[in-house]
């Protein structure tokens, strides 16, 4: 074969490599503007008017009773051990200075971490308890209240979130999948693991401190929901067990767990 | 309506500018993702996550380049940033048995299997030869544009392409050669 055939074969390969098909315009534009909207910020506790209400509700439930189960099963709870019950720190000499201001709220209320729904109002507090405890010096510095406009804290208050939504919606899943139902995997199933895919994207894209735990978690998370929408998307058994091999496989769910502190968790204490 | 009017209505919260600018660029920047993915689905990531991108740093443009150039700098960076986190993942999840084995006679090719195997030849290029040989002889990038897109002078542009063409053409004289035995 002469040099000229082996060109042209060449361009005609260049022409027909990765043709694209027509692009899916409004379903692009409509996942840019909820995904701008959701990313703006939200005040706590104010009314968000999503499509997700649903969603919300049912995680809600499933928060709620495991929650319930695991309380009633464990006894009165002390509270010494309750994660979101973080000890006051020692009065340092600039909180006695000014004891008034440590009384104030140390969390602004208009933070909330990008796309994420507000579960309950106690597991957010929780969370969010958990997520600014910064270093003795740091809180000091700010008369013993956590700051919460620190880029770290706002970060790990989202990745908490987004642990226990994600183990909420896997938990669920393989709870469904158990008793035979995951073929009843919904449309709106399906829209919230991609939702929650996008937002493990975000978090890797933006992650801070570079805990190396919470990355490969993350990275985990990443491939276990790309295949859970792929699923949810197409219903192929072949994709339901190569998605089972890799949760087995990574161990996401207990790894999850051991990343979410205690009382956010859906099954905490069962 | 020039490039730096279209983005100021944008920056003073006109979602009809919004919209507007999403239409004029999204196909181009969709065709761009796609070629380089090779999936539909990655390319409507990677196209959405361009314009989430495009729209929050929209203040930072300044119209040294085209707002086109502009944008699909970014759909680049993203584009090669998920195709490597995808790769990665697809490394760790592939195991032997997922291997496809190669045929045992090569001989006789057909023409579409030729083109298959150009196509797979193109995917196997390394991450600094293919984007560039994807933008200039598949969609019709200028050096120019390759060059500030992909954030390199203009003659590594072409020595990139060039090397890409040899490969190219070594694996085709391959396969070319077994079918004129």
């Amino acid at each position: 074969m002469k040099d000229d055939e082996l060109d042209e074969m060449l361009r005609d390969a260049a022409l027909t490599y990765n043709t694209p098909p027509e692009p899916p315009r409004e379903a692009m534009w409509e996942a840019i503007s909820r995904a701008r909207s959701a990313a703006s910020v939200v005040p706590i506790g104010a009314p968000r008017r999503t499509r997700w209400i649903a969603t919300a509700a049912g995680i809600a439930a499933v928060l709620v009773a495991g929650i319930v189960i695991g309380r009633a099963s464990r006894g009165p709870v002390d509270a010494s051990t309750t994660v979101a019950r973080v000890a006051p720190p020692a009065p340092s000499a600039a909180s006695q200075r000014d004891s008034s201001a440590s009384e104030q709220p140390s969390v602004p209320n208009e933070i909330a971490s990008p796309a994420v729904v507000d579960v309950t109002g106690g597991h957010r507090e929780a969370a969010r308890q958990l997520a600014t405890r910064a270093p003795a010096q740091q809180r000091e510095r700010v008369n013993g209240s956590a700051d919460l406009s620190n880029d770290g804290a706002a970060y790990r208050l989202a990745v908490v979130e987004h642990l226990t939504r994600t183990e909420v919606l896997l938990t669920s899943f393989r709870a469904q999948e158990q008793s035979g139902d995951a073929a009843r995997v919904d449309a709106q199933f399906a829209a919230l693991s991609r939702e929650l895919l996008g937002t493990t994207r975000l978090l890797l894209a933006t992650r801070r401190g570079d805990d190396p735990n919470i990355t490969r978690l993350l990275q985990d998370l990443e491939y276990v929901l790309m295949q859970l929408s792929q699923y949810a998307n197409d219903g192929r058994r072949v994709d339901l067990d190569a998605l089972n091999q890799s949760m087995d496989k990574r161990n996401v769910i207990p790894k999850l767990r051991s990343n979410i502190p205690a009382g956010l968790s859906a099954t905490s204490g069962t | 309506m020039t490039d730096k009017q279209l983005v100021e209505r944008c920056l003073a919260g006109d979602r009809t500018a919004e919209r507007a600018l999403y239409d004029a660029h999204v196909d181009r920047v969709y065709r761009l993702a796609f070629r380089l993915a090779g999936d539909a689905d990655l390319a409507q990531d990677f196209t959405q996550e361009t314009f989430i991108r495009a729209f929050d740093r929209l203040g930072q443009y300044r119209g040294d380049a085209s707002l086109a150039t502009w944008l699909h700098t970014i759909a680049t960076s993203v584009s090669l940033n998920g195709m490597r986190s995808v790769t990665r993942l697809r490394a760790r999840s592939t195991t032997i048995d997922d291997v496809p084995e190669l045929p045992a006679n090569t001989k006789r090719v057909a023409p579409h299997d030729l083109r298959e195997r150009l196509h797979a030849a193109i995917d196997a290029l390394s991450v600094k030869l293919r984007p560039v040989f994807v933008m200039h002889d598949v969609e019709g990038y200028t050096h120019d544009e390759i060059s500030t897109t992909l954030g390199i002078p203009v003659g590594t542009s072409k020595a990139r392409l060039f090397d890409a063409r040899a490969k190219l053409r070594a694996a085709l004289a391959i396969f070319a050669g077994d079918q004129s035995a």
